[in-house]
């Protein structure tokens, strides 16, 4: 077997672990592949050697199952024989919490032979603030080597790669005395540590502000507005500059293709297919960056520590939050953004409500109906009624999904308890290293690309073809998939709707945007996406009542009409049976509440 | 504060997260402060800071220190 040797890189969250794994093993990463893992462990390359970057654990204490699994996981690598050192980083700003699991790692790792080296990164931070760590102490008193660096500032970094490929290291292998110590964590800070508070000063300063009630609130809620806005604004050029490339491109190869069934093929399927997924990427790469920022500039978690109370009364935790506002623009990066969520729970709890929470998509479909509805009209001079008509649809999806939440963490848990008690650190505050930054976003954006694309791309060219075929010339009147809007009318007229309206809820199934360009091909409009008025105009005087629209509007605003989001939702909880009970059961409830609004309208 | 100990309903999870934290007998603690309409509260130990939920930090039992 000619399989590379590792080195493995471990540490606890906010140590600075991914700067180094970035800065060591550049572009070329990717998610290393092992039997029954369920931690995702990164895999680069350095040198002659593969780099593990194992997730950040605060313990390795197998306290809950998962934790359990990694470590477990962790162990079997250890034990493949093919590992050449472990390198443990350890913050040099909080030694003892550092060293508690250093000393925790050790006793893994010795029952191994393989070598250990410990880190000491931020090591810029004590130099700057003229503090100091004896090393050499330290490392006396763990037998093993200790490195002070800075995977910031590249302190200490040639050091440690020379001390990992240094032959000696090798010897402790067979060495007979294992790195250990008798010392506890607390006493040997208290030995080789510095004994000062000043790191805390700026932390505790910034929080002051940050943290106090009313400004907090304030910078709190100025911040979130800030987001709010550049998903919208700075993602939507980028998402028409995709279009415009898929479509630029689409009909530049189009033309090549003679007229007939390819050539509908190719652009009615293939482009719109490719089209449908391929927009989301500019958001999915604006919104990780952001995050990214929040989260490396150390304020997110700041953010869950003042959404918590809130959103526990709903079985949910602070860290819900950051989904939720993502989930406005796309629920796809609102999905992955709960990864950051360490209950297992509340994590389940927030993917299966943030399909409730209006996504951009939807932003079309409540545009229409709200004009074909609403007039143009301002109340007490400032208001205008549309206006008041789009937040409260907003709104409802936040209650709906409130409700939902509270409902389904309060009936699945036995344990009425909290299982998993809302505990996080506040990082200090630091201005946030882009490059790294920009590599993880690209990162998310690739890989909704490949993992979520083709399950996409299959199910637009069904529901193509069932709006192309029998007669094979893209008449949607005369197609299969008019006659199961003709089919389901029995089930459209407790809404009061015709079939044009079941055609083009069963064509948004594969994405919500589809449903506007579908009523507008089937009422004779071309470019209805820019002319929403005259659509509007259209449905009106062909009879659309009050009542109608408002049932539509509840339906949409609840219905789970988008396959990217389930194919998603299937990828992050690796269950099939989660979002096909989630597809029904939500359509259910849009279909319930809609035909409830529609008597009681009508 | 000094950390005393931990209250006897404690669950075993929670003890043993707050142990890896920094959370043990004989650490000192301070909160540093409250977030308002009785959200999480933030302590300093050790080195770190940490906000817990009102219902985990009361499980903690801490005493004042004695001046020396």
């Amino acid at each position: 077997m000619s399989e590379r040797r590792q080195i493995l890189l471990i540490g606890k969250p906010n140590t600075g672990k991914s700067l180094l794994f970035n800065r060591w093993s550049g572009l070329n990463q990717k998610v290393a592949n092992f039997a029954g893992a369920t931690v995702e462990v990164a895999k680069g390359e350095w040198g002659s050697f593969d780099l593990l970057d194992f997730p950040g654990a605060y313990s390795l204490r197998a306290v809950t199952p998962e934790e359990e699994v990694a470590v477990e996981q962790f162990k079997s690598i250890l034990a493949t024989k093919n590992v050449h050192a472990v390198i443990c980083i350890l913050d040099a700003t909080q030694l003892e919490r550092s060293l508690t699991f250093g000393l925790q790692l050790l006793e893994i790792v010795n029952a191994s032979s393989v070598p250990v080296l410990f880190a000491l990164n931020m090591y810029d931070d004590i130099l700057k603030n003229k503090l100091s760590i004896d090393i050499r102490g330290l490392e006396k008193d763990l037998n093993a080597p200790v490195v002070a660096i800075s995977a910031r500032t590249g302190l200490g970094l040639e050091e440690l790669k020379n001390r990992v490929f240094d032959d000696r290291l090798q010897d402790l292998r067979n060495k007979a005395d294992k790195p250990t110590t008798l010392l506890s964590a607390q006493e040997l800070n208290y030995k080789w540590g510095f004994k000062s508070d000043v790191l805390l000063k700026r932390l505790k300063k910034i929080d002051s502000i940050f943290l106090s009630g009313f400004f907090g609130a304030l910078l709190f809620f100025a911040i979130m507005f800030v987001i709010f806005q550049s998903i919208f604004t700075w993602a939507v050029p980028l998402m028409d500059l995709t279009e415009d490339l898929i479509g630029g491109m689409g009909g530049w190869i189009s033309d090549f293709i003679p007229l007939g069934f390819a050539k509908d093929f190719f652009d009615d399927a293939i482009v719109s297919g490719i089209g449908t997924f391929v927009v989301f990427v500019p958001q999915i790469f604006i919104l990780t960056l952001i995050i990214g920022l929040l989260e490396d500039s150390g304020y997110l978690s700041r953010v869950a520590v003042i959404c918590h109370r809130p959103l526990r009364f709903f079985g949910l935790s602070g860290k819900s939050f950051i989904p939720f506002l993502s989930g406005h623009a796309c629920a796809i990066p609102a999905i992955y953004a709960t990864r950051m969520i360490d209950s297992h729970r509340v994590r389940l709890a927030t993917i299966l409500t943030i399909p409730l929470i209006s996504c951009s998509a939807r932003l079309p479909i409540y545009s229409l109906f709200v004009v074909a509805l609403f007039p143009r009209e301002q109340v007490w001079g400032i208001f205008s009624v549309q206006g008041i008509a789009f937040f409260c649809l907003y709104l409802f999806g936040y209650i709906t999904a409130m409700v939902v939440s509270a409902v389904i963490t309060r009936v699945g848990s036995k344990n009425k308890k909290s299982q998993n008690p809302f505990i996080i650190e506040l990082p200090a505050y630091r201005l946030p290293i882009l490059k790294p930054l920009f590599r993880r976003s690209l990162k998310s954006a690739w890989n909704f690309l490949s993992q979520a694309g083709p399950i996409i791309f299959v199910t637009s060219v069904v529901i193509w073809a069932l709006g192309y075929f029998p007669n094979g010339k893209g008449e949607l009147e005369t197609s299969w998939l008019s006659s199961l809007g003709h089919f389901i009318q029995p089930a459209l007229d407790p809404l009061g709707l015709d079939w044009k309206f079941g055609v083009a809820i069963l064509t948004s199934f594969i994405a919500r945007e589809v449903f506007v360009s579908t009523l507008g091909t089937l009422n004779g409009i071309e470019s209805a996406e820019e002319d929403v008025s005259s659509l509007a105009n259209s449905l009106t005087s062909g009879g659309l009542t009050f009542a109608s629209g408002i049932a539509l509007l509840v339906f949409y605003s609840i219905a789970l009409q988008c396959v990217s989001t389930l194919a998603i939702i299937k990828r992050e909880t690796k269950s099939t049976k989660i979002p096909l009970i989630l597809f029904l059961s939500y359509t259910g409830l849009a279909y319930l509440l809609a035909v409830l609004a529609y008597a009681i309208l009508a | 504060m000094e950390i005393t100990g931990y209250e006897a309903t404690i669950d075993e999870t929670i003890r043993l997260r707050l142990m890896d934290l920094g959370f043990t007998t004989g650490n000192l603690v301070e909160c540093l402060r409250r977030v308002p309409l009785s959200g999480p509260r933030v302590f300093e130990i050790a080195g770190s800071v940490f906000a817990l939920e009102k219902e985990v930090a009361s499980l903690v039992v801490v005493k004042k220190k004695e001046p020396v």
